[in-house]
């Protein structure tokens, strides 16, 4: 199916380009499911995209060497040869949104290969069956939650019945039940096809794997035996000690009795009740659409509920709904939103100037980018270190209220090991740290309490 | 709504277009109150037909009129030389001339159904319905059809990010200037967007013998209402040259 000859691909600025690749021949056949792994930033989806056609059809940087599909080269007139062959499912799955709709939106690639209605219906129905996707159905597409987006688009590319499906973050999103499915669902099928999958939760396609394909922080891309390889050594703990913001200890959220509805008479959150504490973590779980995002909206103050309060106690003051806001440190789905300046370094002064001592500055950086350029632009960052810049901007901003919405989305097994090690650290702070999750280890390391979001209800698991 | 069945509407959304931008010509050229009224109604009564509710319509009506105010106030304060002459009126503490201030109040109606129909429109018409209309049955360019799309559908997208770029700001208590430059990240999301929409197109397959689910035709009734809309607007246009001319 594909070969690949060695090559090499460099992109980016010309002082610094930014290279990936390959010294010794692969090639890969159906019935094989490659996991590409490596740290983010390494290049994975740049290898994709690569073995989609889109570099060097659609890129500016610069390729060199050989990559064939079926014996052709991907690129050129043999691009629109492969479309419906190739399927490639992008990082960020609102990025690939065309209609308003979501029916629309699942029927746009089955209309581009000319399927008949009787495929398109019988489609429909198993992909709805498999995503549980009537949920979705009726709403606008920018109603959805990230989970139930990538479902949609996931259900919408399965549907034209590729040879090839190159993932990229497949189950980024997906609650821990829907991502269980999908595993199965790529088991069963990947028989006469190819799949080659970039996903960080390496316990669970431990089994399901054929093949692993590394990509390296310098670009090199390799084979490896199996994923055993990934497993991260036990990282130090930081200290904190020099950081100089204010040290909380008698900090109290309470959420009392909320209700909250998007739509008149019918509640997404009813009859929630919950105390968080100073040096808590809590982790809050639910399937996607359960309302998590929402809740967090609440507690920051963002929106108010439709009945009920969120109080916060700091010290002897009080702050009610909106008022919490100010004592708010929020880690947005989308890390993009958090940056305003033309440069990392400007990004995080604002953060950093409570770090006295460079040594630690220096570890944060170090132990959260594996080389970065300060006076680079935070939007040239990789998804992954995009999503942790924006964690070491928002944490020592001295709020006693740290929201965390996926922070673990697009991270490596070294990453998620350092942000839980930070989070733990916070602690000692006396910060309540709340953070959305479909990690299961991430959660088993990091959290002290996990409550479940379901039903409209919020309830706690031991 | 189930699935695979198109929203009903009481006009094809196509139609509707054509009707408001004829509609909107009329508004902006007849200075006859009483037919720029009837032309108003008639748009919002197929409007509200289409699914404009009345809290959006209250909500609209509202904007319309801060703006035609404002236009008002333009108008009084700053009259054209020809009408500053004649008799002057006082309303509270201040004088105005009689031929400016009705003058300005003719403005000011005219402007708030012009207003009022523009954006009340936005809100009836399905674009996406009236570009796939135009791409399966009048030939539009595919390549020109579905990036025009992308575009219309990241509105609301669009209006998603700023609203969380702006609460960035607050969470990191950034000050006024730099808030200023809230726009910038926007742009970049915008660029980004664009550039991930259109690799969006490609790699899904978009291609000119695509096929479509939807029909989108134009039904009878439709047809009966252009044909009435047009019958209505000669003898409106016939009766504004009439009086204008007397």
């Amino acid at each position: 199916m594909y070969k690949l000859e060695p090559f090499s691909y460099s992109y980016g600025k010309s002082g610094k380009p930014k290279n990936i690749f390959l010294e010794k021949s692969l090639s890969f056949d159906k019935n094989e499911m490659i996991a590409i792994v490596g740290p983010s930033g390494g290049g994975k989806s740049t290898l994709l995209k690569i073995l989609k056609g889109i570099i060097p059809e659609y890129s500016s940087g610069e390729l060199v060497g050989n990559v064939t599909f079926h014996g052709k080269p991907l690129s050129g007139i043999h691009f629109q040869e492969n479309l419906q062959k190739i399927l490639y499912l992008f990082q960020n799955p609102f990025s690939q949104l065309i209609y308003p709709t979501p029916e629309e939106e699942f029927l746009f690639s089955m209309e581009n290969f000319n399927f008949t209605h009787e495929e398109m219906n019988s489609s429909k129905e198993k992909f709805e069956a498999l995503f549980n996707l009537k949920n979705v159905w009726g709403k606008q597409n920018s109603q959805l939650s990230n989970g139930e987006c990538q479902k949609l688009v996931l259900a919408s590319l399965l549907a034209i019945n590729p040879e090839v499906l190159l993932l990229d973050e497949p189950t980024a999103f997906l609650d821990p039940k829907a991502r269980s499915e999908f595993y199965h669902f790529l088991n069963t099928i990947k028989g006469d096809r190819l799949v080659m999958i970039v996903d960080h939760h390496v316990e669970e396609i431990k089994d399901l794997v054929t093949r692993v394909i590394e990509v390296s922080t310098e670009g090199k891309i390799t084979e490896r035996a199996d994923l055993n390889f990934i497993e991260s050594k036990a990282s130090t703990n930081f200290n904190l000690s020099e950081v100089a913001i204010p040290h909380f200890t008698d900090l109290l959220l309470k959420v009392s009795n909320v209700n909250f509805s998007y739509v008149k008479n019918s509640n997404l959150l009813s009859n929630l009740n919950a105390e968080f504490k100073s040096g808590e973590i809590v982790a809050i779980r639910g399937k996607n659409g359960a309302g998590k995002s929402t809740f967090f909206k609440l507690l920051s103050g963002i929106t108010t509920p439709t009945s009920g309060e969120v109080t916060l106690a700091v010290g002897k003051k009080t702050l009610r709904n909106k008022k919490i806001f100010s004592q708010v440190g929020f880690i947005f789905q989308n890390p993009e939103s958090h940056f305003f300046y033309d440069t990392i370094a400007e990004e995080l002064k604002q953060s950093f100037k409570h770090i006295s001592s460079t040594e630690l500055k220096e570890e944060l950086l170090k132990r959260f980018f594996h080389e970065i350029n300060l006076d680079k632009s935070p939007f040239l960052l990789s998804e992954g270190e995009k999503r942790r810049l924006s964690i070491l901007m928002t944490v020592f901003l001295g709020k006693g209220l740290l929201l965390y919405d996926e922070p673990t989305f697009g991270q490596d097994q070294k990453s998620i090991q350092e942000i839980s090690k930070l989070m733990i650290e916070l602690k000692k702070l006396g910060l309540i740290q709340l953070f959305i999750s479909h990690d299961d280890k991430f959660i088993k390391e990091t959290a002290d309490r996990v409550l479940v979001l379901e039903a409209g209800g919020l309830n706690e698991i031991s | 709504m189930k699935f695979l069945e198109t929203k009903k509407e009481f006009i094809h959304s196509w139609y509707l277009l054509i009707m408001s931008m004829f509609g909107l010509v009329f508004l902006l050229a007849s200075n006859i109150l009483p037919l720029n009224l009837l032309m108003a109604l008639f748009l919002l009564f197929l409007y509200r037909k289409n699914g404009l509710t009345d809290k959006t319509l209250f909500k609209l009506s509202v904007f319309a009129l801060i703006f035609s105010s404002l236009f008002l106030f333009l108008n009084l304060l700053y009259p054209g030389e020809k009408l500053q002459v004649g008799e002057q009126v006082t309303i509270g503490q201040f004088t105005f001339f009689k031929a400016a201030l009705n003058n300005g109040l003719i403005n000011f109606s005219r402007l708030f159904m012009l207003s009022l129909v523009s954006m009340s429109s936005t809100y009836a018409i399905i674009y996406t319905k009236v570009i796939l209309y135009l791409i399966i049955h009048k030939g539009l360019k595919v390549i020109m059809g579905y990036p025009l799309l992308i575009a219309l559908n990241s509105i609301l997208l669009f209006k998603e990010e700023f609203d969380r770029i702006r609460l960035s700001a607050r969470f990191r208590g950034l000050g006024w200037w730099d808030r200023i430059f809230v726009l910038f990240p926007l742009l970049v999301f915008a660029i980004r967007h664009s550039q991930r929409g259109s690799l969006s197109l490609v790699t899904r397959g978009l291609n000119p013998n695509k096929s479509f689910y939807f029909g989108y035709e134009i039904a009878h009734t439709d047809r009966k209402w252009l044909k009435k809309f047009f019958l209505m607007y000669v003898c409106f246009v016939g009766l504004a040259i009439v009086i204008y001319f007397r």
